[in-house]
């Protein structure tokens, strides 16, 4: 695989539905504590699982990144449902990511690289 | 994949981690039928090779001086399934695991009397915590962030259940 065509894949958003629980899986990397008013990047967010954890946990501000439109389009329907505020999500990809520089506390790379 | 870790680093803030988690597939997963391990399950090759450019290109901003890792561990990421058929059809268009496991001989002993019994896949996820490296190289131990040196005391693996 080509280092350009390794990120930006789609990945069936319903492939998810098989990963660990968010809270269990930040709990695993050590940064609960350090979510707590962070700002955090969610690189590969699918349909926001990850991000969804990060916000619950207290991040200030999540922002989930996808290449894919029907992936988002699931994750913003998600934050609806979840009335998460401190949540958004925008279309792109890793090698080209639509922030600003040195924004994030913490960037996630879950199952993305 | 090194474009990506170069992005990530640029929209951190000075002193932001940078998580990169995977699945692992220098580990056979596993196969447990009431916590016997019942089959092992390979990764497929094409999800090998992606996994080991991934590793190549972390290698590589580590090596540039990009970033530096402050902690990595594992943790296990436990499945659930109703009976062998769901396990089944998880499998079947499963895009990195072998859609052949290497069942146990006790499983082929009883195959048949076990196919309506619960199943549990184990699979190892490794993760790596990274911060951009200093300018300096002589970044050391002695210039981490006081948080960063917590982060790092912290256990390295889990079991999620």
């Amino acid at each position: 695989m080509s280092d350009q065509s390794a990120v930006g894949q789609f990945i069936d958003v319903a492939s998810a539905a098989r990963r660990p629980r968010p809270r269990d899986e930040l709990a695993a990397y050590g940064i609960v504590r350090r979510l707590r008013g962070a700002t955090v990047l969610d690189i590969g967010t699918g349909d926001g699982r990850l991000a969804f954890g990060a916000a619950s946990a207290g991040a200030a501000l999540v922002v989930g990144i996808d290449p894919d439109p029907s992936a988002l389009r699931a994750a913003r329907r998600n934050a609806r449902a979840l009335a998460l505020r401190n949540v958004s999500f925008r279309t792109g990809a890793a090698q080209d990511l639509p922030v600003p520089r040195g924004r994030f506390d913490i960037a996630i790379l879950s199952w993305a690289l | 994949m090194v474009d990506a870790l170069h992005e990530a680093t640029r929209a951190l803030r000075p002193g932001g981690l940078l998580i990169d988690a995977r699945p692992d597939s220098r580990v056979l997963a596993r196969i447990e039928r009431a916590g016997r391990t019942v089959a092992t399950l390979e990764t497929q090759r094409g999800a090998a090779s992606d996994d080991r450019a991934s590793d190549l290109a972390v290698s590589r901003v580590k090596r540039d001086g990009v970033l530096r890792r402050i902690r990595a561990g594992r943790f296990w990421h436990r499945m659930p399934f109703a009976d062998r058929a769901d396990f089944d059809t998880y499998l079947r268009d499963h895009l990195r695991f072998s859609h052949q496991p290497r069942w146990t001989a006790a499983w082929r002993a009883k195959a048949r009397e076990w196919r309506g019994d619960p199943l549990v896949v184990v699979r190892a996820i490794r993760f790596e915590i990274l911060t951009a490296a200093a300018p300096s190289s002589a970044a050391g131990r002695s210039s981490r962030a006081p948080r960063a040196r917590a982060l790092a005391r912290s256990s390295r693996t889990r079991d999620l259940r």
